[in-house]
């Protein structure tokens, strides 16, 4: 259900989804503007006071933090929250309210400090937006809620949305300096806003872990998933399949696997078990925004490289990611710029495919765009190009005479010293070159890769064109104008940053638009296996053994059968179109699902781990997880699991099959649930 | 501005009571109302080696020189060995045609030319007017679309339209897609096609172990009421799942009353596979009135003539085209069927640097049927006038080339291309 909310700075109203909680918290917000703060709690000076701004907060209703509620009468800051039976409940009462500025591009005006009840906060200048937090005990947010706010121009003492009219200061008076309104509430950061981020920046998680961030914070989850570096991942180091350096041939590299399955089943593992899950999730955005795919390079060197290059840079900075992946010899081999001769432009034109999509796929997009990634249309409302035919020469004239070294004889040492890319001065084009109208100067030497790039990277479409990408992968295929120009503004702020990248994943889910839209996307295959697999405690999983990598017992099987292998994209244009997630979704792909849902569901057993699988669930632990054997239990705990506890109909239609004893039929629970609907989608 | 690719779903119940009305059988005698194969070359095909143009070979032949070493022009000795040379009076043999050739390797489709079958179209393509037509998200969009410039803006394809207008009949889609993709030119307003891949024996329901029963799920997807609106994804996929699942006995029952054992051989080859699948739902007697299919691998910017590509990849096409056909001869059925194709655009006549072809505008089309009148239309480029992106002019607009295959479907395409587009008369 979507409520218009107007923003009187715009011309358009903008839709917002009400949060799906049960209760939400009713703060009324007085927006005063020009008065003085004097007096108890609860009034007012109303006096003006010159090019001050104030804030008054008043709350009513109740706050839920946990599993619990917060009575109304202890205010926010005297929260007593109940949390789940495994944790005991906090010794003395939290809930500090917390409020801090943003201005128009998203960027925190103020630092957060503390509001007590109906007390005015002063509003900083170049403030647009406040956003509220109820803090617990220790200073970790516990359940947070956003009352968002834009300033807009409006008469003072006009009773707002959400207002009672009688909060307003009769003293107040007329004037034309902005006041706050509020506009939308984001509701309350409840488990389900975590379920969503988690599945969103990562690739799902247990109950157990759901309610574990959710107790910490979902702020402290993402902020510790921005910096990857820091997180101990040493666990997954002894999980993994080594990527075997020494073979008797490139194909066959253990006597068993050729490289490609096992290339396939390492970033499988990683997907399943890392704790780095956004760096992974990002990792995978950018394989899918270059789809480069192992068919055509045929090299296990290259794509080594290729995925730890994309893993490196895929949170730091765009114009050094997109620098990078130029040379890699993956993608030299895959878009045919490896030995591309430029030493004869006239007669012996370069090949132009690496170019092309460089412009039109990685960086810019076909079209102009505005800020908001609507497209920039001529007299006649035609969108205008972003290139030229002629720019797209020019650019694969100066990304010449660039070659990937052979990587063999064999046996093959550490492929990152191996497989190296050379630049040959004699076969690379002389400058300078002008690309969209900017002259780009050459000295003859690599180099040239980052001015190339730079120049595109900083046409106003890229911005736009990634970000747009960026939300419609993590967030919603629609993403509102104002949602992309507000996350433009920050790609723009950080465009040299080392951590652009991390800042622009920050903004994005720390805006209220984050929560919006739960449950809207179609979740792609590896989502659809990778998720199911972490939900169902899965990624407690065995290190490899010789004896489990029949192509049966192998999670890489699945993702087989339903057509997305991580290396093997169909085409440059990757597995869907951004914003054409629903084409994986068709008659023929869904019963793929269908036929891989029995081989995931098979993986279940209640009595002995599945001795050659790479993955695991063992339905044993579920159960005990799960509170007990009876259908009501483990339904629950599979709906809570799975489906952010889904639907009345499908908790009854499993509840039913399971019928008395939980135990029985656990295989086709799972395989019910994975087969819903409910479950097609993220 | 983006528009969402759902659709609405036919079927969504298997009973026929509950159709819409357009879902039902029209006036039109379907027992003999055309069938339209459409096969998409994916990538751009090169339609100067496709086609070759016997009367330019001096210029093609040059434009064709690889710089550093080599050709990309087929060889006259390699023509004539072949007999794939034509000229636009299909009754002309091979050995005293001198306007063009097909490639060397396209003798099956050669020979369906002599019989009058194919219609050759030379000079497609889309107009400068679409800046972006030399990219192949453009390009394939324009083609899905009968439009230009309106990327991002619409969602519906040509012979979706048609189907919006004609309807369709019985309980399948009136258009389906054979290669798990559902294309965006098969769809409409009000219709989606049905999307089937690999053999059509493996669009069965596969139910969980453990005691799960198709049934069970399957029956669970029939209320509409479980999630908020029509809009919702999540109702999406119940609609898709419960479409599926009664489309799935219909098909199989396809699929048993013609298993094409008498087709010829398809091993190694998926366009082949997917030709004999379209074969065998039209020999069954399903009511879809479209198809579609699709070849990859056309996207040559390197090693163009090298094993597995452009050569390769048009010989494959001209036997599954020709074999497709003569098996539907054979079962009495070709005065129905209509086989076109099409690609995202042509490629650059001169070659590049790594023996390949970068993206270009014109390319060459063909349509295969006994409603079809045999021989050429349009004009072949002049290889001399070529645009300051060193491609050719195109002659024929590729919306004229749907009006016919609209009309040929048996509806106006004045609704859907626009009205300056006039049928280039080969149906």
């Amino acid at each position: 259900m979507a409520r218009l909310v107007c923003i009187a700075l715009a011309t358009a109203c903008m839709a917002v989804a009400a949060p799906a909680i049960a209760s939400e918290p009713t703060f009324a917000t007085t927006f005063v503007s020009g008065v003085t703060p004097r007096g108890a709690a609860g009034s007012d000076g109303g006096v003006d006071v010159r090019g001050g701004r104030y804030l008054r907060v008043t709350a009513s209703g109740s706050v839920a933090l946990g599993y619990g509620a917060c009575p109304r009468a202890t205010g926010p800051q005297g929260c007593a929250a109940a949390f789940s039976p495994a944790r005991s409940a906090p010794a003395s009462p939290t809930g500090a309210l917390v409020a801090a500025f943003i201005n128009a591009s998203g960027v925190l005006v103020s630092s957060w400090a503390t509001v007590g009840e109906a007390a005015y906060v002063a509003i900083p200048p170049g403030a647009a937006r406040v956003l509220f937090r109820v803090n617990g005990s220790t200073g970790r947010e516990f359940g947070a809620f956003h009352v968002v706010a834009d300033v807009v121009n409006e008469r003072a003492g006009r009773a707002v949305q959400g207002v009672s009219a009688s909060s307003v200061s009769p003293s107040a008076t007329r004037h034309t300096q902005p006041v706050m309104r509020a506009v939308a509430t984001g509701g309350l950061s409840s488990r389900a806003d975590v379920q969503h981020l988690l599945r969103r920046y990562g690739f799902s998680d247990t109950p157990a872990n759901v309610t574990a961030v959710y107790r910490a914070g979902a702020g402290t989850w993402l902020a510790q998933q921005l910096n990857p570096s820091a997180i101990d991942d040493s666990a997954l180091a002894a999980y993994m399949e080594p990527m075997p350096l020494a073979g008797t041939s490139p194909q066959t590299m253990n006597g068993y696997d050729d490289y490609r399955t096992i290339l396939e089943r390492r970033i499988i593992q990683r997907e399943v078990a890392s704790k780095r899950q956004l760096l992974e999730k990002m990792t995978l955005h950018w394989l899918e925004h270059f789809a480069v795919s192992e068919d055509k390079v045929n090299s296990a060197p290259a794509m080594i490289h290729y995925e730890e290059t994309l893993r490196t840079d895929a949170l730091g900075n765009f114009k050094t990611l997109v620098s990078d992946v130029s040379v890699e010899p993956a993608m030299l081999l895959w878009l045919d710029n490896n030995n591309n001769d430029g030493s004869h432009v006239a007669t012996s034109p370069p090949n132009e495919n690496f170019s092309r999509e460089l412009m039109q796929l990685y960086v810019l997009g076909t079209t102009q765009l505005n800020a908001d990634a609507t497209p920039v249309l001529d007299g006649s409302g035609n969108p205008l190009p972003a290139y030229s035919d002629q720019d797209v020469k020019q650019v694969a004239q100066a990304l010449t005479g660039f070659q990937r070294t052979e990587p063999y004889p064999l046996p093959l040492a550490d492929p990152r010293t191996i497989d190296g890319v050379k630049f040959f001065p004699t076969r690379h084009a002389k400058g300078p070159f002008t690309i969209i109208g900017q002259s780009v100067t050459d000295t003859g030497d690599p180099t040239i890769v980052g001015k190339v790039v730079g120049v595109l990277a900083n046409n106003s479409a890229t911005a736009p064109f990634e970000v747009k990408e960026l939300l419609q992968r993590f967030v919603t295929e629609s993403p509102s104008p104002g949602y992309v120009a507000r996350m433009v503004a920050v790609w723009n702020a950080n465009v040299d940053a080392p951590d652009q990248l991390a800042k622009v994943m920050q903004a994005i889910a720390s805006d209220p638009e984050f929560y919006a839209d739960k449950q809207s996307v179609v979740k792609e295959p590896i989502e659809y296996t990778i998720d199911a697999i972490r939900e169902l405690n899965g990624a407690q999983a065995v290190p490899i053994t010789a004896t489990m990598r029949t192509p049966y017992n192998s999670v890489h099987s699945v993702l087989s059968g339903m057509q997305e292998q991580h290396w093997y994209p169909p085409s440059v244009f990757s597995f869907y179109r951004p914003g054409e997630k629903e084409s994986l979704l068709t008659n023929s792909l869904l019963l793929t699902r269908w036929g891989e849902a029995v081989a995931l569901s098979n993986r279940a057993t209640l009595t002995t781990l599945c001795a050659n699988c790479d993955v695991n669930i063992d339905f044993t632990t579920l159960q005990a997880l799960a509170g007990g054997t009876s259908a009501a239990a483990v339904t629950g705990y599979l709906m809570d699991a799975l489906v952010d506890g889904g639907t009345p109909e499908l908790s009854a239609l499993v509840q039913n099959y399971l019928g008395a004893n939980g135990t029985t039929n656990i295989k086709g629970a799972v395989w019910l649930v994975l087969t819903s609907p409910e479950y097609e989608v993220n | 501005m983006l528009f969402s690719r759902r659709r609405f779903l036919c079927g969504a119940t298997a009973s026929a009571m509950s159709m819409p009305l357009f879902m039902r059988a029209l006036e039109a005698d379907a027992a003999t109302d055309t069938i339209l194969v459409t096969i998409l070359q994916d990538g751009g095909c090169d339609g100067f080696n496709t086609v070759v143009p016997l009367g330019q070979y001096g210029k093609y032949s040059d434009l064709r020189t690889v710089p550093g070493g080599g050709s990309l022009a087929v060889l006259q000795t390699d023509i004539a060995t072949a007999g794939t040379a034509f000229d636009a009076n299909y009754l002309t043999p091979a050995s005293q045609a001198v306007s063009y050739a097909l490639h060397p390797k396209m003798t099956a489709l050669r020979a369906l030319y002599g019989q009058g079958k194919v219609a050759v179209l030379m000079g497609v393509g889309i107009p400068p007017a679409d800046p972006s037509r030399t990219s192949h998200e453009v390009g394939k969009f324009d083609w899905a679309t009968g439009s230009i410039n309106k990327l991002g803006y619409t969602n519906i394809g040509w012979i979706g339209q048609a189907f919006d207008t004609i309807g369709g009949s019985g309980a399948l889609p009136p258009s389906a897609s054979v290669n798990y993709q559902s294309p965006i030119v098969l769809h409409g307003r009000k219709n989606s096609p049905l999307v089937i891949g690999g053999d059509l024996s493996n669009f069965t329901l596969p139910c969980g172990s453990g005691g799960a029963d198709c049934a069970t799920r399957v029956g669970a997807l029939n209320s509409n009421d479980t999630f908020p609106s029509p809009a919702n994804p999540g109702e999406f996929a119940r609609a898709l799942s419960s479409a599926t699942a009664g489309f799935v006995g219909v098909v199989q029952q396809y699929a048993v009353a013609a298993p094409g054992a008498d087709y010829p051989s398809t091993v190694g080859s998926s366009i082949k596979s997917q030709l004999k699948q379209i074969a065998r739902l039209i020999v069954a007697g399903a009511p879809t009135r479209a198809y579609y299919a699709s070849q990859g691998g056309y996207d040559t910017h390197s090693a163009q003539d090298s094993a597995g590509h452009h050569p390769d990849l048009v010989g494959e096409l001209s036997d599954a085209m020709a074999q497709f056909y003569t098996y539907l001869q054979g079962k009495g059925l070709s005065q129905r069927v209509v086989i076109m194709t099409m690609t995202d655009f042509g490629r650059r006549p001169q070659a590049n640097s790594t023996s390949g072809t970068d993206h270009g505008t014109a390319s060459v089309s063909f349509v295969i049927g006994d409603r079809v009148k045999g021989g050429v239309y349009g004009q072949y480029p002049n290889l001399s006038s070529l645009d300051n992106n060193g491609n050719v002019v195109i002659q024929v607009d590729f919306r004229n080339h749907i009006s016919d295959l609209v009309t040929a479907l048996g509806t106006d395409p004045v609704p859907i291309v626009g009205s300056s587009y006039p049928k280039l008369g080969f149906i």
